[in-house]
This record gives structure tokens, C-alpha cells and sequence, in this order.
């Protein structure tokens, strides 16, 4: 079994779209993520299991008695996030991602609820195929546009990746530089020419 | 007319040493030694990433008439997005620090130290070329209180929502007649 880290995907979609700064910085820090200890440990952990026990895993059937492997892949999908550039939109328009948690289950429908307010039902069907079934699992619905009535909707296991602490510092998370529909009408307009108290030279 | 106490000059990859040895944090508050980790540590790399490039990003070094490197200023180009596709271009302060000497202080002629440091920072910003945005941020510590109020007297001035609990982002304002 060859493990990947799904940055390379992104890396490729950034080429695909003529991006080739930001994909070959992505694949950059793919190469760097795969190269690192958590994935040789979560390479070592999955060559440990039968294989069939691996497979469920890389399905997202995480067996409740191997903590370390679920502890590693929520490591990894942490700095796979912190990694992943925030500043490139590569979901369009006709690709949807809901991920939430199952929140109610009836004998047809799972309700998930990605936050207060925000809710969707899926067929049950569907989220046991993903091995998510239970109140309290995680559960992402990827949804690509086939024209304007129809979509693919592909029911993706998901697990709760802990909030990375957050740092102003760089260009690793997203939160410097993610804002809110009031942060954009905050920052509609023209701006205030810029407010320079002391003239100063600077040497290049 | 008496020539300044100060000069500020762009910094370069052979600055690497040099912030290594810049010292800014002068208590044990864990927000004050991560700034001065990130310029002894990253900031180099930060400004010079070849990835990077298209964001354009600017260090500056400020040096007293003695030599001495008394304040590291950094900045660069971003897009705010909102979570339904919305972008806003701005320029992000990356980081503005003065040597524990220097905090607090004045030069001779009356200048505030941070004042200089952050009029060459925007300074610097207004003159870039494409012009940038005059849309300017900064991520402060909830209790860097005199960063909130340098930024403040720069007319940074409004605020948006928190990136973390214990962090503000202040912001230029929208021009009077916009």
C-alpha cells in the first residue's frame, strides 16, 4: 500500500489551473509532509495491521483500539491544513464541501450539522458507506455540479481535526487571513489614504 | 537641516545573522518571545521564499547612526477571503519590533522610535509599485497594548473579527467620502 498526501492532489489542480508558483510550493510542502516523521509513522502503523484491517482504515474506518494511528492521521490532517494555501480558492463554484457532524439518525436519514444553523440530511445509506453511522461521527458530502438540477454527491468519511494553536506569524494558517461577510462590508469602499506621521527614506 | 538619527535600509539575505541576534521580547510572555522566535528563526526565509515572490514581501531593518539595529519591520500582499468567494486585497503586516533599548524611547529631534519604524513601514507600502492596496492590517496580541496603540496612531483604526481568541486584526478605515 503507497500512502500519498492529498497536498499533491491540490499541487496538481493549481497546475492544472496554470498556477505553477503555487503548485510547485504546495508540492513542496507535500514532499516535505511525506518525508516527515508522522507520515514514516503512520507508514509504520498501517504495515503493521493486516491488510484489510489498513484498507478500513484508508476507507476511514478508524477501530477505536488504535489510538496512536488515529492520533497520527489527526496530526497529519492538522499540518496538511496548516500547509494547504489559503490564499487559493480551488473549491468553484460547482464543487460543494459540507462536512459537520451527525447531530440526529432516523432508520432513512442522518441530519448533519456543520454549525448552528447550518444543516443537511443524507441518506443513511449513504454515511454507512462511509463508515459514519453514529451521533457524534464526522461526516463530509462532496458535491460536484453535473448542470443546474443535478450533482454528484459523494458521502466522504471525516474525522475532528483539533484547532492548530493559531500564529500571525507566516503563511501557514488560513485564520490571518480568512474574514467574515460583516469583515466584508467592514472593508467595502475605497480606503483612507495611508497615515505616514514621519518622512522616511528608505535604502533599497 | 540636521540629518536623522536613523537610517532604514531593505533587508537582504545576508541579514540572516544579524536578526538571529535581534532581541525584542523583554518579559516572559509567551506572545513576546514567539515574535522575537519567528524573527531570529523565520523571517528570512519568510522574506525571501522564491514561492512567494508574487506576494511581493518587504523586510526592513532600521539602524541608529551607531549601526545599531534598533527595529525589524515587515509587510506584504494578501487576499482576504470570505468564506463565500469574496476577496479583498490588503497588505498584511507581517511583524514590527523594537530592541527592548529602544521601546518606549524618542530621538533627539522628539520622533517616537516605533513612530519612525512604522511611518518607513508605511512608507514603504504606499510606494510599491503596482501600487497596493491601501487597505493595511495588522495581528496584535489583546495585550500588546502599545503595538494597539502605535497602530492606532498610524490610523489603523477600525478592527475586524478575531483570527483566535486572544488575537485583533486592526485595519485602515474606509475613506471619509467612500
Amino acid at each position: 500500500m503507497t500512502i500519498f498526501s492529498s497536498l499533491n492532489v491540490v499541487a496538481a489542480r493549481l497546475a492544472r489551473r496554470g498556477d505553477a508558483s503555487a503548485a510547485e510550493r504546495v508540492a513542496s510542502a507535500a514532499a516535505s509532509l511525506e518525508s516527515g516523521e508522522e507520515f514514516a509513522g503512520l507508514r509504520r502503523l498501517l504495515s503493521a495491521l493486516p491488510s484489510h484491517e489498513a484498507e478500513r482504515v484508508v476507507a476511514g474506518d478508524l477501530p477505536a483500539d488504535r489510538a496512536p494511528l488515529a492520533e497520527m492521521i489527526r496530526a497529519l490532517a492538522n499540518h496538511t491544513e496548516q500547509a494547504r494555501p489559503g490564499d487559493i480558492m480551488l473549491t468553484s463554484p460547482a464543487e460543494v464541501i459540507f462536512a459537520g457532524q451527525i447531530a440526529e439518525l432516523t432508520d432513512a436519514l442522518v441530519v448533519l450539522v456543520q454549525a448552528p444553523g447550518s444543516t443537511t440530511i443524507v441518506p443513511r445509506w449513504m454515511a454507512n458507506a462511509a463508515h459514519r453511522d453514529q451521533v457524534g461521527e464526522f461526516l463530509a458530502l462532496v458535491a460536484d455540479q453535473i448542470d443546474g438540477a443535478s450533482a454528484v454527491v459523494e458521502a466522504v468519511p471525516a474525522i475532528d481535526v483539533p484547532a492548530a494553536r493559531f500564529s500571525p506569524f507566516g503563511r501557514g494558517d488560513n485564520r490571518a487571513t480568512a474574514i467574515t461577510a460583516d469583515d466584508v462590508r467592514l472593508l467595502s469602499g475605497e480606503p483612507e489614504p495611508l497615515r505616514i506621521l514621519i518622512p522616511v527614506t528608505i535604502e533599497e | 537641516m540636521t540629518e536623522p538619527e536613523w537610517h532604514i535600509r531593505q533587508g537582504n539575505p545576508g541579514d540572516r545573522e544579524l536578526l538571529r541576534s535581534f532581541a525584542c521580547a523583554n518579559s516572559s510572555a509567551t506572545w513576546q518571545c514567539e515574535v522575537e522566535r519567528y524573527i531570529q528563526v523565520q523571517l528570512i526565509d519568510w522574506a525571501f521564499d522564491p514561492h512567494a515572490a508574487e506576494a511581493d514581501p518587504r523586510l526592513l531593518l532600521g539602524f541608529s547612526t551607531s549601526g545599531e539595529l534598533f527595529g525589524v519591520a515587515a509587510h506584504e500582499k494578501v487576499r482576504l477571503r470570505e468564506g463565500n468567494g469574496a476577496v479583498i486585497h490588503a497588505t498584511k503586516i507581517e511583524v514590527v519590533a523594537l530592541a527592548p533599548k529602544w521601546q518606549g524611547r524618542s530621538f533627539s529631534e522628539g520622533s517616537r522610535i516605533s513612530d519612525v519604524l512604522m511611518s518607513a513601514l508605511l512608507a514603504d507600502i504606499s510606494a510599491r509599485i503596482p501600487p497596493r492596496n491601501a487597505r493595511v492590517y495588522a495581528i496584535v496580541h489583546e495585550d500588546n497594548h502599545r503595538s494597539i496603540a502605535l497602530c492606532r496612531r498610524h490610523g489603523l483604526t477600525e478592527e475586524m473579527t478575531r483570527p483566535d481568541a486572544s488575537y485583533r486584526r486592526l485595519v485602515t478605515p474606509r475613506a471619509q467620502s467612500s
